[in-house]
């Protein structure tokens, strides 16, 4: 493992625009080698009709498959990454089969929640970036 | 082959939902946090998801890349933290994260790994 404390989750969707998926294409090996020094762990996703969303309200739990209106696009896997900067990652992520064939999101982690204070404090912090969103 | 079957956990926001109560969602998040480091627990891996305007959206079509800054129109509401968490099945899963504090003041995607391939 390198020097790099910050991490990213790599989130690879599908994309309607993106070249279909075939083996000969994929060097999901080559990247793995590629990286192996900024990889923590990832894994494949199953399909959507597997996942769940779990809300609950009014102390009521709602069990539900992911609405397809709000997640066109599937997850089809994600890696753990470090780097040492968010270009290294976009960088990591754009050698990733799944930039071809599909997408890679790159979501900058901003450390574990190890106790109800902190996830208090991102929550309220995420409320005030979303109200000062027009 | 895992005991136990693995699933990745990505807490959303959401505009309507309530906001964060000490009194109600400080036990559930201890709970939660107390259940991962028990006998039934795993490997702590929880990460807080930073803003939607600090992410990047990458595709490469016909060789070209093309980064996009977040956020996304596509994502309504965005990511307030992502895990990787063992039960044994999906409806154990559910049953947990229906308990944790962001099944109330957020929503809670519960995605399963495929089992039946090697890594990626």
């Amino acid at each position: 493992m390198t020097d790099n404390t910050q991490q990213y989750l790599l989130l690879f969707t599908d994309a309607p625009d993106a070249e279909p998926y075939s083996q000969e294409a994929d060097d999901i090996f080559d990247w793995l080698e590629a990286v192996a020094d900024h990889r923590i762990f990832g894994e494949r996703l199953t399909g959507r009709e597997d996942a769940r969303l779990v809300t609950k309200r009014q102390g009521e739990v709602f069990v539900t498959d992911a609405p397809v209106a709000e997640f066109k696009e599937w997850f089809s896997g994600f890696d753990l990454i470090t780097a040492s900067s968010r270009d290294e990652a976009v960088e990591i992520g754009a050698r990733h089969p799944c930039a071809r064939f599909g997408r890679v999101l790159v979501l900058p982690l901003m450390g574990a929640i190890e106790s109800s204070a902190l996830l208090e404090q991102t929550v309220q912090a995420r409320a005030k970036a979303a109200a000062a969103t027009p | 082959m895992w005991e136990r079957k693995r699933f990745l956990v990505l807490h959303l926001t959401d505009a309507e939902a309530p906001a964060w109560s000490d009194e109600i969602d400080g036990p559930r998040m201890d709970a939660w946090l107390a259940r991962r480091a028990g006998p039934e627990g795993w490997e702590p891996n929880g990460e807080r998801v930073s803003d939607a305007s600090t992410a990047r959206e990458i595709a490469v079509r016909d060789g070209v890349v093309t980064v996009t800054d977040g956020p996304f129109p596509e994502f309504k509401e965005w990511f307030m933290g992502a895990e990787w968490i063992e039960a044994s099945d999906m409806d154990e899963a559910v049953a947990m994260l229906s308990a944790h504090p962001t099944a109330r003041i957020g929503r809670v995607l519960v995605i399963p790994a495929l089992e039946d391939q090697e890594g990626k």
